[in-house]
This record gives structure tokens, sequence and C-alpha cells, in this order.
């Protein structure tokens, strides 16, 4: 093997469609669905609601993606896909949806890796994925403005409890159940994406007798 | 080495020197750093203009500065209004910080596309990420439209009536399309000579 190969992992041309493709189709899901749910809801729910639907559809496809590109690194590639197909579409350039993308990527095929590969491994990658869903926002928004977004988010919930006369625990205790939800959401998204590779797999056999 | 690619490195070196002063820079140096940031925008990509006409970028930039006003002792007052002075100092540090790295990464991908990316790539012996992302440009409008008849196939028969039976119906309609789609591309680039994996010297082995 030269070092070129090496380098690319010994990828073929069918690796490189297919990353291509299931690129081009998590692409599909966040260009079409992704830019429709952000248009109905507004701008600061769309971590919590609507970004969920794209992201578990996103989490599916990756996840089959990177079975029938059997290759360590697959996914992140997948994800690198979609997110240049992302930056490159009408909307225009912006810096959280690409950044969320790779990452769900990075983190599933780290999952996946972790286990070797197992089965039981795509229930990790999915939570891994829609639970960084959830705490883009709060990172993304860290690195935008700086330390004093943490000082401002804390003393707009303090005053906040205080105004609805509610207590500052509960304030965490809905944090904790959305972010609950979201490694919920990405269990079944992992679950799904397993089950379905496998109905896939059979049917593709079934083409190719 | 050529213009272009001079240009590449510069836009890299712009970006990385702004990201780094908007985030290690004093709130009263951010005030010189926005204009020159700015400026550099409008030399480098006019297009990114545009950036300013829209709403989200607007919501970006303007909310801390809103929500500082109302945040602690509110000390100050304008006529009537009383605001808080500590909140629209944070306030106005948050957005520039926020403008200034909005600003840097346009410069960045300024006039980037997907044409010259994938030239980029096989320039430097990626050939293999320039093709999938050439796949992904190309079949993306094909995908949009298999997507949309499988949706509508499964509608039409009532598959729907159970919405996660029928998503899941959906996607497994979908992705067997994408293989048998990917199946093609593969034949395709085959009888065109391709292959993604390239010898010591960046060069195809199969071709002459």
């Amino acid at each position: 093997m030269t070092g070129k190969q090496k380098k690319t992992n010994g990828y073929g041309t069918r690796d490189w469609v297919y990353i291509g493709l299931f690129g081009a189709l998590w692409g599909v899901v966040e260009l079409s669905l992704g830019s429709i749910l952000h248009i109905i809801f507004p701008p600061l729910t769309n971590t919590f609601f609507a970004g969920l639907i794209p992201g578990m559809l996103g989490c599916i496809i990756a996840l089959t993606g990177r079975r029938f590109v059997d290759r360590k690194g697959s996914l992140v590639f997948i994800g690198l896909i979609t997110g240049l197909l992302k930056a490159f579409s009408p909307g225009g350039i912006r810096i959280g949806p690409i950044t969320a993308i790779v990452m769900q990527a990075v983190l599933m095929e780290g999952a996946l890796d972790l286990f070797r590969g197992k089965s039981i491994a795509h229930i990790p990658a999915g939570m891994l994925a829609l639970g960084w869903n959830f705490l883009h926002r709060f990172i993304m928004l860290r690195l935008l403005y700086g330390k004093r977004f943490t000082d401002v988010a804390l003393k707009m919930a303090k005053d906040g409890s205080t105004l609805l006369g509610i207590p500052e625990t509960a304030i965490w205790a809905v944090l904790a159940s959305l972010l609950i939800s979201s490694l919920a959401a990405g269990a079944a998204a992992g679950l799904a994406a397993l089950r379905i590779g496998r109905t896939v797999e059979k049917r593709m056999a079934k083409t190719h007798e | 080495m050529n213009d272009m690619h001079v240009t590449e490195w510069s836009r890299v070196l712009l970006c990385t020197v702004f990201g780094v002063l908007a985030v290690t820079l004093r709130p009263v140096f951010l005030l010189f750093c926005v204009p020159a940031l700015l400026a550099v925008q409008l030399i480098f990509n006019r297009e990114g203009r545009l950036l300013f006409t829209r709403g989200r970028f607007w919501i970006l930039i303007i909310s801390p500065v809103v929500i500082g006003l109302f945040l602690g002792e509110r000390d100050g007052s304008l006529w009537f209004f009383h605001y808080s002075q500590e909140g629209l100092q944070a306030g106005l540090h948050m957005s520039g910080r926020a403008l200034c790295l909005i600003l840097a990464f346009g410069t960045l991908l300024a006039r980037a596309s997907t044409r010259r990316l994938i030239a980029s790539f096989e320039k430097r012996h990626m050939a293999g990420l320039g093709l999938a992302l050439g796949v992904a440009h190309n079949m993306l409008m094909t995908l949009s439209g298999m997507s949309r008849a499988v949706f509508c196939t499964i509608r039409l028969r009532g598959g729907f009536r159970r919405p996660l039976a029928g998503t899941r119906l959906f996607l497994i309609g979908v992705i067997c399309a994408v293989l048998r789609e990917g199946d093609e591309v593969v034949r395709a680039a085959h009888a065109r000579g391709f292959d993604a994996i390239l010898d010591g010297h960046g060069k195809n082995p199969n071709l002459p």
C-alpha cells in the first residue's frame, strides 16, 4: 500500500460515491425540512423543537450510510459533505448549523469506534448526536459572545424566576428534562437506524439476486 | 504559487487574525476592529453586504444590547427611560465580539464555491473527497425529487395514517433508491476510468 492509499484508508470509488450520496440525502433533509421548520418556529426555539426532527432524520440517514461505507471515519466525511452543502445553500453561510452537523458526525463516528462497530453502538451514537443538538446553542453562544454570556444568562434565569415567582431550581429542572428528551430521541433514532439499515440491506440483497 | 493560492491563504490568515483579535481584545479596542473588518469585508467580498439584510444577523447583534439594558441595577437614565449601565457595557462588548467573529468567518468563505472547492481538493490529492462533493452537489436536486416521489407514493397509499410506520417506510424507500442511484454513478465513474485511490505520486494508476 502506498502513502496516499494509507492516507485515504483504502477508500474506493464506491465508498466516495456513497459518502457523497448519503451526505446529499442528509443535506436534503437539512435544506428542505430544516429550513421550513426554522421559518415556522421563532429563532430561539429551533434547538429544542425544530432542530430535533431534522436532527433525528439526519442521524438515521448518517448511521445507515455508515453501514454501507464500512470504513473508519466515513461518517465524518458524510457530515463534512452535508456541512459543505449547507454552507453553499441559498440560505447563505451560517456558522451554527455547519458546526452542528460536523460535530454530530464526529460524535457518532467516535461512539461507533469506541464500541468497535457493534450494533448496540448505534444507540449511544444517536444519543451523543442529539445530545449535542441540545448543547449546541449554548456552546455556540458562549463562543460568539464570550464569557459574559454565561453571566448574562445566569442573571436572566435569576430575574426570570423572580418575575414568574418560581424557584430557580425549576429552570434547571426544565433544562434537564429537555436534555433527557433529546437523549431519548437520539436513542430512538439510533435504534431506528439499526432496524432501517438491516431492512435496506436485506432488500438490496434481494435486488442483486 | 499562483494568485488563487495566495488569495486562499490570505483569507485564512485574515480570518485567524481577526478571530483572535475579537476574542482577546478589550472592549474599547473592538471599536477599531469592527470598522477594519467592515472595510476588509467590502474589499474582499462585496456580496457580503447581503449579510446586513438578514433579520437573523440583526437579532444576533442587537439582542445582547437590548437584554443588557434591563439586567442588573438600573443606574443610568435617558429622559424617562432607566437602564443598567453595566448591562449596556456587557451587551455592547458581546455584540462587538459577535460582529467581529461573524465578519471574520464571512471573509474566510467569501467567493467560495463548490466548483472551486472540488478543484482545490483535487489539487491537494484528495480526488475522492472531490468526487464525493461533486456527486453530492450534482445529485442534490435528483435526490430531492426522488424523496418527493417516495413521499407522495406513500401518502397516496395511506402510509402516513400511522406516522411512525410511514416515516420508516419513507426512509427505507429513499435509501434503497439512493443506493441504486449510487451503483449507476459508480458504473459511470469506472467507465470513465476514474479511480479515487491514487498512487504515491497523486496520479491515477488506471490512466496511461
